[in-house]
């Protein structure tokens, strides 16, 4: 069972209204923010999605293509790793209301966000160009407020300490398994209106091992720094699903911040799903790498 | 023949014209210019050679995609130009700033490692002045531009302290490099046009 407890000092966002962290953490965090490199949207969002059938992709990407796979407005859809690397933000819609499917590959976190803000306006987001513990800073195109993934809540801007709605759901799986479990879902084209090398990994072996290319904050070596867990945060309180391990255990009753959850292993889509155990809708629970885990909630519980 | 020119002190065309009258020289720098590039490229994640890839499954192939003409496609290391599928493993994917340090800083170093060789193979019988190799310490850095591009090699091999670092310097590379690499060949063909007769 995963505690409420907070490392000193940081105080992890909750849902609810904002503020969601005192301003000194998040002036702390805003601080350690790095180039990583690219100028602003350098790594360019996809505007203007355009889906394929599954088959048709099916004849573009191997079974074994990674995919973050997401139901929209009740339809499947995929997208194919070897794509969103390029783009690391999917600016899409549902029901509507704007929405960004958002991916890094330096800590192998793909989370969908609602791309509406507490005041009401709507937007769409853009890479910074920038990172935190290694990880994405995305921005919103209404206020240029400066987002981490990983953490959620803007740390510079406008919307400074505001947390954005995260929508549950999106599992990491693969191509394959994706196609067996919804034939009729769609998946990405890389018909995206930009030229990018697709099907290659700009990355190398990076998610195989070794450290994080950028600097992380809090470190711990309990696992290998590159492992996949399954991360789920509610009321301030993290817990660390490891993935592999999970797949043998196939469900869990878990509380995380007092919320009462079962987690549950998708043997189909190899992939874990979290859910509110009244309602049984899908809570945000996803694949990301253990040091970036850790370095964004050092007082985290890990499922063993 | 030795032959002393005091008084020729700007950088000479002369050194060059003279190592370009052999063909062989031709070839050296053509040699040198598709194997830097070549280098380069690979380094620099443009050109990538992955038997696994697959990239048949695109269509039929060689293919070709360009990129809108922007300002931004001009400037942007990490946009490529153009991405050209040439077989089922290999692609080709450029930035107008990486083609254009491929032919300048390839150019450069072409011309130094031909003036190197034509020094050293048609020195003066008896003359112990040949063919410096120093220029090759210019070409390093040039290889250091082709983490412009975004590509993560250097920090994974540096890891993450250095990572900051290299960023930084990252857009003072290639011209630091184009002017190592012209500095070196003008140093070499002053010095060639003080020890050989250069007559064409």
């Amino acid at each position: 069972m995963a505690a409420a407890a907070c490392a000193p000092g940081v105080e992890l966002p909750s849902r609810g209204a904002a503020p969601v962290a005192p301003a000194s953490e998040l002036d702390e965090i805003s601080d350690r923010i790095t180039s990583g490199g690219p100028s602003p949207d350098g790594i360019p969002p996809v505007e203007k999605p355009v889906y394929t059938s599954i088959a048709e992709a099916s004849k573009q990407w191997k079974d074994d293509a990674i995919v973050d796979g997401f139901t929209i407005d009740g339809r499947p859809r995929a997208y194919v790793r070897f794509i969103t690397v390029w783009h690391e933000i999917v600016n899409e819609t549902a029901g509507g209301k704007p929405i960004a499917i958002t991916y890094c590959p330096l800590t192998g976190s793909t989370l969908v966000f609602s791309g509406e803000l507490a005041d009401g306006r709507t937007t769409s987001f853009g890479t910074s160009g920038m990172l935190y513990n290694s990880n994405l800073v995305m921005y919103d195109r209404v206020t240029k407020s400066l987002w981490p993934q990983l953490f959620g809540v803007a740390v510079r801007g406008e919307r400074k300490g505001e947390r954005l709605r995260e929508i549950g759901g999106a599992v990491t799986t693969t191509l394959g398994r994706w196609k067996a479990k919804f034939p009729s879902g769609v998946v990405l084209s890389k018909d995206t209106g930009q030229a990018r090398a697709y099907g290659t990994w700009p990355y190398g072996d990076y998610d195989s091992g070794g450290t994080p290319l950028f600097p992380v904050r809090y470190g711990d070596d309990r696992f290998q720094a590159k492992k996949l867990v399954v991360g789920v945060r509610e009321g301030g309180a993290a817990l660390a699903i490891p993935k592999d391990e999970f797949a043998q255990r196939r469900e869990a009753r878990i509380e995380v911040g007092r919320r009462e959850l079962v987690a549950q292993y998708d043997a189909e889509l190899d992939a874990v799903r979290v859910l509110d155990r009244k309602t049984l809708e899908p809570v945000s629970a996803y694949n990301v790498m253990w040091f970036a885990w850790y370095a964004f909630n050092p007082k985290t519980e890990v499922l063993r | 023949m030795v032959r002393v020119q005091p008084e020729d002190r700007g950088p000479s065309l002369r050194a060059i014209r003279w190592t370009f009258a052999a063909r062989r020289a031709w070839v050296v720098a053509a040699a040198l210019l598709i194997g830097y590039g070549t280098l380069y490229l690979l380094v620099a994640k443009a050109l990538v050679i992955d038997p696994a890839a697959g990239f048949e499954r695109f269509g039929p192939l060689p293919s070709v995609t360009f990129a809108p003409l922007t300002a931004r496609a001009l400037t942007s290391w990490i946009d490529p130009a153009f991405v050209a599928y040439l077989s089922d493993s290999v692609v080709l994917a450029p930035s107008v700033p990486v083609i254009l340090t491929v032919l300048v800083l390839g150019a450069l170093v072409g011309v130094n490692g031909a003036v190197a060789v034509e020094a050293t193979i048609r020195r003066p019988a008896g003359c112990a002045v040949g063919g410096d190799t120093r220029w090759i310490v210019a070409v390093l850095p040039s290889f250091l531009a082709s983490f412009s591009c975004c590509a993560p090699t250097v920090l994974l091999l540096l890891g993450a302290g250095a990572a900051g670092a290299v960023i930084s310097v990252i857009p003072f590379v290639v011209p630091a490099a184009a002017l190592l690499l012209l500095g070196s060949l003008m140093w070499s063909a002053r010095r060639l046009e003080r020890t050989t007769d250069l007559a064409v």
